[in-house]
């Protein structure tokens, strides 16, 4: 019960710092702590390896995707001003009000743990706001991987497969060779 | 050995080869060539079955693959969806080939298609979505264009394929238990409902299909096309897997008439945004929903009549995707095809792809003596038993379409302005007879529909639940 309680602060937190934080380091520290929070989660229906499957994988693509920042000489970021800021919290406090008022009755449609179900459902709407607010592709694609770790929480604790673990794992560490390719391949002028 | 060894593992594996050796890319490209003939070759002359069953001579091949506990199953039934798309890999191969175009399909092609016949192949097939997921970042990977950097198209599609994934695999999950024992009317509907959500964000119904023109618009012009041609098409092969395998799904009429609703919204907005656009590129993007759009409405009308002319549409579709693929990478040497003006007396410098160009739009709306009109006629006949509603947005989107093309042809075909300046050809021999060879199979498609209609219906065969 303390472990749960602590578990749904702790994801609340990370959206937040996946949200509003301005260093890209602090948004792949987030990530990374959603799928430490997913592993913790997952490991208590599956198997370890399988667990430790999901939870390797996306750290490599955390890795990943992080490459293409560092590789690449860091541009000056536009410093976001309060007002942004209090939009973003806000925004994401609109979606926990969402879950919350809503986990209960899904959960009588998705028969698994309330705490998987209220967890992952806030990480995947931090994922959409991510990738809906988001202007640049490392945004975006953070943002997605946020998302399909929120889904990954929900859809473990309904469905365990080796073969489902393994796609996950595929499309994530994709995701992230994307995300470091797209980074490092800015736009060009136009020829025309 | 077995079929998805074959069929799947392996042109994964060379296409991997391939990325070794792509430096050297004629080789690769050639490789990549004889690999599908192969492929295809090989299910001419083997059967897909438990030996034993069929009179003469044959070289059986398992149909089931085993992996991580899951099965990939390819059915003798399946052969000539596996023949489709490695002979579409083929043709573009060669014409990548015979023009000597640098493309991302060769390699990625090979692999591609690898993971779209995977997902269909895959039991259960809820984890499907996971695998077209995969297969959707490989064609990512072939529609980017490295040199623009431009990737707005593909972002998007990438967001809303991977928006559409959950609810095509919950759907799964909540269908599953449907496969054996009745699902209730409310379970249904739920049903019913993230499946439709999943496959509107898959097939990019209005509003969510700014990826397609994005694509065609942002990347090199083979490499789009190839991605909008087949990615498409297998989401529409799973989507009738689903129809195929959920009793309780293909009996709920709901579920049709939603597809001839998304349908007619998919040729209603293809058809106005196209007629709207100048840039080409972007218009074969907005053609691939229109047409998307009447494959969607065919298969609504779940019945023998409309199955018959969803395979029917296909040929079309892919004959004048490939024609047009053709004559604008040609005319794409000299003219920017951004602006249509840029097309002033585009004729007189190169009549073949100008008249491939021109009888691939109209084949799209299905003008008379072009393979698209039989099953366009088909379906209009169909629907106007029941919607007549559709029927009329239908042909309103088909009559300012058709006026948008008569539009290009007149600037097509307008005479050059200055009558004493001197014009060549700029075609090649192999271009002129490339050209020829596919507007000829359009024009004797459409004036003896049984020689390559016939073989088409075979897909069919694969949902046999379905199409009763």
């Amino acid at each position: 019960m303390i472990l749960n309680s602590l578990l749904i602060f702790f994801s609340l937190a990370v959206t937040v710092i996946i949200m509003v934080m301005d260093d890209w380091r602090w948004t792949i520290f987030g990530l990374s702590m959603c799928y430490l929070i997913g592993f913790i989660l997952i490991v208590q229906i599956w198997p370890l390896p399988l667990a430790a499957v999901k939870l390797i994988s996306g750290l490599m693509g955390v890795i990943l995707i992080s490459t293409g920042k560092i590789n690449f000489p860091e541009q000056p970021e536009e410093k976001r001003s309060l007002s942004f800021i209090i939009f973003l919290i806000l925004v994401l406090s609109i979606s926990w009000i969402v879950v919350s008022a809503t986990t209960q009755k899904l959960n009588e449609w998705l028969p698994i743990a309330y705490t998987n179900l209220f967890i992952g459902l806030v990480i995947l709407f931090a994922g959409i706001l991510k990738f809906s607010l988001g202007r640049k592709v490392f945004d975006v694609m953070i943002g997605l991987l946020v998302f399909l770790s929120g889904f990954d929480i929900i859809y473990s604790s309904l469905e365990g497969s080796a073969l489902v673990t393994g796609i996950y794992g595929l499309i994530v560490l994709s995701i992230g060779i994307l995300g470091s390719y797209l980074e490092s391949n800015p736009i060009r002028e136009e020829q025309e | 050995m077995n079929a998805p060894l074959i069929w799947i593992i392996l042109p994964m594996l060379v296409s991997i080869a391939l990325l070794v050796i792509r430096k050297h890319y004629a080789l690769a490209t050639l490789i990549q060539l004889a690999f599908c003939g192969l492929l295809v070759f090989l299910l001419l002359v083997t059967r897909i079955e438990e030996a034993g069953t069929f009179p003469v001579f044959a070289i059986y091949i398992q149909p089931a693959f085993v992996f991580l506990g899951r099965s990939f199953i390819l059915t003798e039934n399946e052969k000539f969806i596996i023949g489709l798309f490695y002979t579409i890999l083929a043709i573009w191969t060669l014409i990548l080939f015979l023009r000597n175009q640098k493309s991302k399909i060769i390699p990625l092609g090979l692999a591609l298609t690898s993971l779209l016949l995977a997902a269909m192949a895959v039991e259960p097939f809820l984890y499907s979505a996971l695998i077209i997921e995969m297969a959707l970042i490989t064609g990512i990977l072939i529609a980017f264009d490295v040199e623009s950097g431009r990737h707005k198209g593909i972002i998007r599609a990438l967001i809303y394929f991977t928006l559409g994934m959950p609810f095509i695999l919950l759907a799964g999950w909540y269908l599953a238990g449907g496969e054996t024992s009745p699902v209730n009317n409310e379970q249904l509907v739920q049903a019913s409902l993230l499946l439709g959500m999943g496959f509107v964000f898959w097939l990019g119904v209005f509003p969510f299909h700014s990826w397609i023109p994005l694509i065609a618009e942002e990347s090199e012009i083979a490499d789009g096309i190839y991605v909008l041609s087949v990615v498409p098409f297998s989401i529409t092969m799973i989507l009738l897997k689903y129809l195929n395998g959920f009793v309780w799904l293909r009996d709920y009429q709901t579920v049709y008439n939603a597809l001839i609703l998304l349908g007619t919204v998919m040729i209603l907005s293809g058809a106005i945004w196209s007629v709207f656009q100048t840039n080409l590129k972007k218009m074969v993007g907005y053609l691939t929903i229109y047409f998307s759009g009447y494959i969607l409405v065919a298969l609504g009308l779940n019945s023998s009549q409309g199955y018959l002319v969803f395979s029917e549409l296909l040929l079309p579709r892919f004959l004048s995707l490939t024609l047009i693929m053709t004559a604008m990478l040609i005319i794409n040497d000299q003219y920017r095809l951004g602006d249509f003006s840029n097309l002033k007396s585009l004729f007189y410098r190169y009549p073949f792809s100008s008249a491939g160009l021109l009888i691939s739009l109209f084949t799209l709306v299905g003008m008379p003596l072009t393979v698209g009109f039989l099953p366009m006629q088909s379906l209009y006949q169909a629907i106007a038993r029941g919607h007549l509603a559709n029927l009329v947005i239908m042909i309103l989107s088909t009559a300012i379409l058709t006026l948008s093309f008569l539009r290009i042809f007149m600037v097509i075909m307008q005479p050059v302005e200055d009558e004493f300046e001197e014009i060549t050809q700029r075609e090649n021999l192999v271009e002129k007879i490339l050209i020829t060879a596919m507007i000829g199979i359009n024009l004797i498609s459409g004036l003896l529909p049984k020689i390559f209609f016939p073989g088409f219906t075979q897909i069919l065969s694969s949902f046999e639940l379905l199409v009763k």
